[in-house]
């Protein structure tokens, strides 16, 4: 089963981390990159630039035109940091790999769907 | 109904949960042992009368049930052409009858595992009680709906959801290691709740007492409590089903007519029960004396029963007190409505109707009608307690709780 790893944190948190602090997120990472190839099969991931560096294309308005805003797609305090896309057996082997991420992550896990384009 | 359609529901009181655990455990889908296990049934339906029942009625349907199950994962392996024949092979060939699906298992019973399954953290608490009542006990929709306060509607819906979050999240059928067991606990409790309630007082059907139900509650308290000694609300929970059930003989008169708690003959209550569930209740007590528990604290209460030796005798003020303390865990109606008639025990029945009126309005919710019903009964407001009665009796609901409101209704409104 394949899922999509959303790591969701308080940016605020990293800018202000020591770096003993930032070096035992790093070995986190670490830690569950080793776990996942390991146990699982890892197809991919990011670390992702802060949120305020993203920009949002948004559906047609009235004029039929596409906008662009400067920055994400909502102002939350918590903003998505990085994602893994990663095979596992199952929900509870995933949630298991998950465990080893750095603890200040809120993580979303969300499964895949195979779509016929 | 014919005796072979009675044989047909009887079989499905009987056996369709212990049958549904079966399967899931030796093929670990549920969505195939679910469907294996409707179509042994409606096969039943069709056969039965027409061949006569069968001897051994759970037999016939488990394996007609397994044939639909093996059916269906052949139909997937053909459809499945990526996969390489050999894994299918050993996949069908375990399916077949091999060895169980866990070994080592820390959990023997197969009712018990399905709940534990139900009730994985990924799956709130209400999908999970709501998931295994439909499953483990087979309570149809709009009974489990009843237990929940809740429309048929949005209990529909929220175990379509559940049952679909399992399939796609790939939430696994698989034993829990000891140390996740206490993490499924908030589920199972609450399932193994609900479930000992249905049987202590149905909700639909022509019996108060549905024995079955409260046997198997017990059942899955005493796996419970020999899987996980140390929690407090395990044991809390099994002394409240122990309590609670050792009124049992004194609830039903020989008609099966109900017995309400204040006209039961006590001598008829199980003592045996009760001295088990008091042992239970000052353990879990004395483990929670900061963070009281749900069931520990609903325990206390039928405690304060099974102490009482006459209904005169009984302690309303600590039975209001463990009300007050079970409302700073879960303010609900339920223990509003519970608490409100302890109130009129103790000071009487205008203060009791004041209580249950803070509550609100709660059209659909039958046990706060006849509870009213009662109080107004006792305060002389003769018509506005018949009109209460006719209320209660407008919903749907259990027989032998119906003819009791009918009684009730008649001592107020001879005419009716």
């Amino acid at each position: 089963m394949k899922y999509l790893v959303l790591m969701y944190g308080d940016e605020s948190r990293w800018e202000q981390a020591t770096p003993p602090e930032r070096e035992a997120v790093m070995q986190a990472h670490r830690a569950f990159d080793a776990a996942v190839r390991e146990r699982a099969r890892l197809l991919g991931g990011e670390a992702l630039a802060e949120a305020a560096s993203s920009s949002t294309l948004h559906p047609a308005g009235a004029d039929g035109a596409r906008a662009v805003t400067d920055g994400p797609f909502a102002e939350t305090v918590e903003q998505l940091g990085g994602f893994y896309l990663v095979e596992a057996a199952d929900l509870d082997a995933m949630m298991e790999l998950c465990h080893r991420l750095p603890d200040y992550y809120t993580i979303e896990i969300r499964p895949t769907v195979d779509v016929d384009l | 109904m014919t005796g072979e359609q009675d044989a047909v529901s009887r079989a499905w009181r009987e056996h369709w949960g212990r049958l549904l655990a079966l399967l899931v455990s030796r093929y670990r889908r549920l969505d195939l042992a679910e469907d294996g296990l409707a179509d042994a049934f409606e096969r039943a339906a069709a056969r039965w009368p027409i061949e006569g029942a069968p001897d051994n009625p759970a037999a016939w349907l488990l394996t007609t049930a397994r044939r639909r199950v093996l059916d269906r994962l052949r139909a997937e392996a053909v459809a499945a052409r990526a996969e390489p024949l050999l894994a299918t092979d050993a996949a069908l060939a375990e399916a077949a009858g091999g060895p169980r699906a866990d070994p080592g298992d820390l959990v023997a019973d197969e009712r018990l595992r399905l709940v534990l399954l139900c009730c994985h953290p990924a799956l709130s608490v209400e999908s999970s009680s709501a998931l295994a009542l439909r499953l483990v006990i087979g309570l149809p929709v709009p009974d489990i709906a009843r237990l929940f306060l809740s429309r048929d509607s949005a209990v529909a819906a929220r175990i379509t959801r559940a049952k679909r979050k399992i399939a796609v999240a790939g939430i696994p059928y698989r034993t829990p290691g000891q140390s996740e067991l206490p993490g499924r606990l908030r589920g199972v409790l609450a399932a193994v709740y609900l479930l000992f309630n249905e049987g202590y007082s149905a909700s639909v059907g022509e019996d108060l007492i549905r024995s079955s139900l409260g046997g198997e509650a017990l059942r899955l308290c005493r796996l419970l409590h020999e899987l996980l000694p140390a929690e407090p609300a395990v044991r809390g929970l099994l002394a409240l089903v122990l309590l609670q059930g050792s009124r049992h003989a004194a609830r039903l008169d020989e008609d099966g007519g109900v017995v309400v708690l204040a006209d039961q003959d006590r001598s008829r209550w199980d003592r045996a029960a009760i001295e088990e569930g008091m042992t239970h209740l000052g353990i879990a007590l004395r483990a929670t004396p900061v963070r009281p528990d749900l069931y520990v604290t609903q325990a206390a209460v039928a405690a304060c029963h099974a102490l009482a030796g006459t209904w005169e005798s009984t302690n309303w003020r600590a039975i209001v007190s463990w009300y007050d303390v079970l409302l700073t865990i879960t303010d609900t109606p339920v223990v509003r409505l519970n608490r409100a008639v302890a109130v009129a025990e103790l000071d009487g029945p205008a203060a009791g109707l004041a209580e249950l009126d803070a509550i609100g309005p709660m059209p659909g919710y039958g046990d706060l009608l006849a509870a009213r019903a009662d109080l107004l009964a006792r305060l002389g407001r003769c018509n506005e307690a018949a009109e209460a009665y006719r209320e209660a009796l407008a919903l749907p609901g259990n027989g032998a709780r119906r003819r009791h409101l009918e009684q009730r209704l008649h001592a107020c409104a001879p005419a009716d």
